[in-house]
């Protein structure tokens, strides 16, 4: 073995992201012959979100992941991968997300140049989906509601354009914050809803599926130019099988744990219930174009061009 | 305190040119964190307001907050430093005789000073490479968010230094105090 | 590289040396001889206080300095001796109340002595009391303060283990109210033993209704922030910031006695005991980065659950570990240092996270009784003017109940969980 690098995240090891980078060192460590080992650092032991993707920019850290949102503040341009109501399908997602995509190498071509990291896979983390103590079926049943929403400009976008109004809760809160009313609801991938256990604090999950997430794998750029040729296709190799190995899991999770949160005694509001999914797409997307068509439009046509 | 250190000295006959600086700039700094504090209470309780209220979230008065909140704490760190108020255990060194006190007290100040000397060296190659990064809603770029704790730095080490000189002339830390205006 | 950190760490603070001085500078010294990028110190070193939560803080302290300026505390210990001055010892079981009360608005033991510790003891001594045993009961009671909501080292404590700190601050309230019954206990039957005094003079019915109305803007204080934490209006930091709105305002409108000039005192204070806190935060983060780094967390975690699987056994050990631990570091430098390292095995094992946060905090804050560094011996002995080693065989005989507390809160969960959970169906 003649190379350790290093991989910080956020998340828990039990969640499929913290899993995924478990997954992504044996594999490494499988394609590489165990010359590279990746020593995986999860629950933010090393830094806050933001924190870890600047460490993979200076290299404290060979690796770490983070939503496209919080990319977005290495450049900027990425934020826009996080815009909701972007693809078609999770196909579309992870044809986009390719880093071969026209898209992809546009945009890890800026990343590299602004922040000395590159972008090395990316898998699909779930769609976000809303929950509340009540039922919500168009965009006006949201008014006047506060929903917690991630602080950034475009997640804000979204909880504005389902209706609400978006209020900053430090993650570490949000349980108690349902539980006692701070704010009415949030929306996070069914995943986190169940991990995290918001079915004790929330009665009604609405299957708005505002906002399609990937989790996206950065590389500190010298780290990765010191890899021999052989080293850079194990890492590649990895990457495309863990890419794959997610995905699936996320998606194969996604019908089980609703199925699951019903169980819990959560009320699942789909089509079939009458949410008015079309009504929610068209309110969000009128504030999207509001204060993002400017910015990003360009970006937009790209992405929606791949077939 | 022992009746030798008081010897002889009086307060300013030690001072090195600029320590006056030194003590009225710490004073400045304190006073701007006292500001700080006062705005971050205000921007707290107006969320409070605003949401339970006017039905409205304000992500740009909470980040502002954190960002007064980090600042306040750097930005009065030195003035502590130069009345040697930061929380210590000074059980040992109290127990010693007065010289090898002084030694112990003039060691102190040089582990003050290798520290501010390795933030400094850690701004400055931190800084020199992601200065622009931005925080996610205010886009607050780092070398601002940044500033107040280089800042503190700065002069802590200066401070630092003048008191490691009181010590070195023979006088004592309480005389050091004497810089503030 | 942990033992390079360790030795310099201890070297340092043996010197004398600020602790966030030691903190930082064993760390630094540890990036650089290990070949660690140096930046993650000033990255970690800010970041770490970058936190909402945190800033209750500041604004908890801001609400005890405005309540102290504007001259409370004297009503209301004027008021509960009136109530029950004239059961034995009543002076003592006075303290103890006073303390609870007070800590409802106050988030720290020495905040509390500051506050309270010299008209505790002067009225003790004014009746007769031997001065040890006055410190003595001061500071025990002080411990109470910690634990109430709203509390600095709980706050700290829940930032870095990722618990809710609503949840841990409302955990903290049986706990709480536990540990005053038993000092009380014990003044009781101490009071016996030595014949302690009482006031004789019955208190006219007007006096006691005289003092409660001055008395009544200062206890709805720590009514209202607790109702804020449990009804759900607001987080810890928007209780904190309604608490000092409303120190704020009975100061100018009810009481009268604040001034432009005195908030300005206030928030001054404020802004140097945060300072003086939240640095420690700031460069134990780098010191817990490079034990992170080193694997020293995660081995210690397998190395406790190699041990014991049972969370009691576990949640024992830890009580052994805090205790030593306890007699030599400042509490919320072993906060930073301990709770990353311990917390997950014990989650891991099962340990209820709000059990095992009011079990480490109060453990440490026994451990500000305790010399050699015993921050509170320290503090009374220099408010009341006395040397340390008397307070320390004043404080003694309070050991029982505070220990009795510890046991009780580590053996049965639900003292700590049950209302926490409650709030949050
Ligand atoms: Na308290
Ligand atoms: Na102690």
């Amino acid at each position: 073995q003649s190379l350790t690098l290093r991989y910080g995240h956020n998340n828990e090891p039990a969640s499929v992201a913290g899993a995924q980078a478990d997954w992504f060192a044996e594999a490494v460590a499988k394609h590489s012959g165990n010359d590279i080992a990746v020593q995986v650092f999860p629950s933010s032991q090393l830094g806050k979100l933001q924190e870890l993707a600047e460490a993979a920019s200076l290299g404290t850290i060979a690796f770490s992941h983070n939503t496209a949102g919080g990319i977005g503040s290495l450049y900027e341009p990425f934020a826009a991968l996080d815009t909701p109501y972007l693809y078609r399908d999770v196909d579309h997602l992870m044809k986009v997300m390719d880093v071969n995509s026209p898209v992809m190498q546009e945009l890890n071509e800026g990343l590299i140049a602004a922040a000395n990291v590159r972008v090395i896979y990316a898998h699909y983390f779930g769609r976000r989906h809303l929950t509340c103590n009540k039922a919500i079926k168009t965009p006006a049943d949201l008014a006047g509601e506060k929903i917690r929403a991630v602080p950034f400009p475009i997640y804000q976008a979204a909880v504005q354009g389902l209706g609400a109004a978006p209020v900053p809760v430090d993650w570490s809160e949000v349980p108690t914050a349902l539980a006692t009313g701070v704010v009415a609801g949030q929306e996070n991938p069914i995943n986190v809803i169940l991990n995290v256990k918001l079915y004790e604090v929330q009665s009604h999950l609405m299957l708005t599926g505002h906002m399609s997430n990937a989790e996206v794998v950065i590389m500190n750029e010298d780290a990765w130019q010191a890899l021999s040729d052989e080293q850079k296709e194990a890492v590649r190799q990895a990457a495309l099988e863990v890419r794959e190995r997610a995905t699936k899991a996320i998606q194969d999770n996604e019908e089980k744990e609703t199925e699951e949160l019903r169980k819990k005694g959560m009320t699942v509001i789909g089509p079939a219930e009458g949410l008015d999914v079309d009504a929610f797409r068209a309110s969000v997307n009128k504030v999207i174009q509001e204060r993002f068509a400017d910015k990003y439009g360009a970006l937009y046509e790209k992405i929606k061009a791949i077939a | 305190m022992s009746v030798g250190e008081e010897r002889f000295v009086s307060p300013h006959a030690i001072d090195p040119p600029g320590a006056r600086a030194l003590g009225a700039l710490a004073t400045v700094l304190r006073i701007v964190a006292t500001c700080l504090l006062a705005l971050m209470t205000c921007l707290i309780i107006a969320q409070v307001v605003g949401r339970n209220l006017l039905n409205s979230g304000m992500p740009w008065a909470d980040e502002l907050a954190r960002f007064c909140g980090v600042a306040l704490v750097f930005l009065c760190a030195p003035l502590l430093a130069l009345r040697g108020q930061h929380v210590a255990v000074d059980m040992i060194p109290s127990m010693l005789p007065p010289t090898p006190r002084r030694i112990v007290a003039i060691l102190v100040e040089a582990m003050v000073l290798t520290l501010s000397g390795f933030f400094l060296w850690g701004f400055y190659a931190f800084l020199g490479r992601a200065w622009k990064f931005a925080t996610p809603t205010l886009g607050i770029p780092n070398w601002i968010y940044y500033a107040p704790s280089v800042i503190c730095f700065l002069l802590l080490a200066a401070i630092t230094l003048y008191r490691m000189l009181v010590l070195v002339r023979g006088g004592t830390l309480n005389q050091a105090e004497a810089v503030l205006p | 590289m942990s033992l390079v950190l360790l030795a310099i760490f201890i070297v340092a603070l043996l010197a004398g040396a600020p602790i966030a001085i030691a903190l930082g500078l064993s760390s630094a010294v540890a990036i650089v001889a290990f070949d660690l990028p140096i930046h993650v110190l000033v990255q970690r070193a800010v970041n770490a206080l970058d936190s909402t939560p945190l800033l209750a803080v500041p604004l908890f302290i801001l609400a005890a300095n405005l309540l102290n300026a504007i001259g409370v505390t004297t009503h209301i210990f004027d008021l509960v001796r009136l109530v029950v001055g004239r059961v034995r010892g009543a002076v003592a079981q006075v303290s103890i109340l006073v303390s609870l009360i007070f800590s409802g608005v106050s988030g720290a033991a020495l905040a509390d002595i500051g506050a309270l510790g010299k008209i505790q003891v002067d009225q003790m001594v004014a009746q007769g009391y031997r001065k040890e045993f006055a410190a003595g009961i001061t500071i025990a009671a002080a411990t109470i303060g910690p634990i109430f909501p709203p509390s600095i080292p709980l706050i700290i404590y829940a930032s870095v283990t990722n618990v809710s700190a609503v949840q841990l601050l409302v955990a903290g309230i049986v706990p709480a109210l536990l540990i005053t019954l038993f000092l009380m206990a014990q003044v009781a039957v101490m009071a016996r033993l030595y014949n302690l005094p009482r006031d004789t003079v019955r208190p006219s019915l007007r006096a006691v209704a005289q003092k409660a109305v001055l008395s009544l803007p200062a206890l709805l204080a720590p009514i209202m922030l607790i109702g804020g934490l449990l009804s759900g209006y607001f987080g810890p930091t928007e209780v904190a910031g309604v608490t000092v709105a409303y120190a704020l305002f009975i100061g100018f409108a009810a009481y009268r006695t604040l001034s432009l000039r005195a908030v300005w005192d206030s928030l001054r204070d404020t802004v140097e005991a945060t300072s003086g806190i939240l640095l420690i935060v700031s460069t134990a983060a780098v010191f817990a980065w490079v034990l992170t780094l080193d694997r020293v967390p995660a081995l210690a975690g397998d190395y406790l659950l190699g041990l014991s699987d049972n969370p009691l056994v576990l949640l024992l050990l830890v009580n052994l570990l805090l205790l030593v631990v306890g007699m030599f570091l400042e509490s919320i430098a072993a906060i930073l240092i301990i709770a990353p390292i311990v917390a997950p095995a014990l989650h891991a094992a099962g340990v209820d996270p709000l059990q095992l946060g009011i079990v480490f905090v109060l453990n440490l804050m026994i451990g500000l009784l305790t010399p050699p560094v015993g921050m509170s011996l320290y503090m009374v002995s220099i408010v009341a003017k006395m040397p340390v080693h008397s307070v320390v065989r004043g404080v003694m005989p309070f050991f029982i109940p505070l220990v009795l507390s510890l046991l009780v809160v580590t053996l049965v969960p639900a003292v700590s969980t049950w209302l926490p959970y409650l709030i949050s169906q």
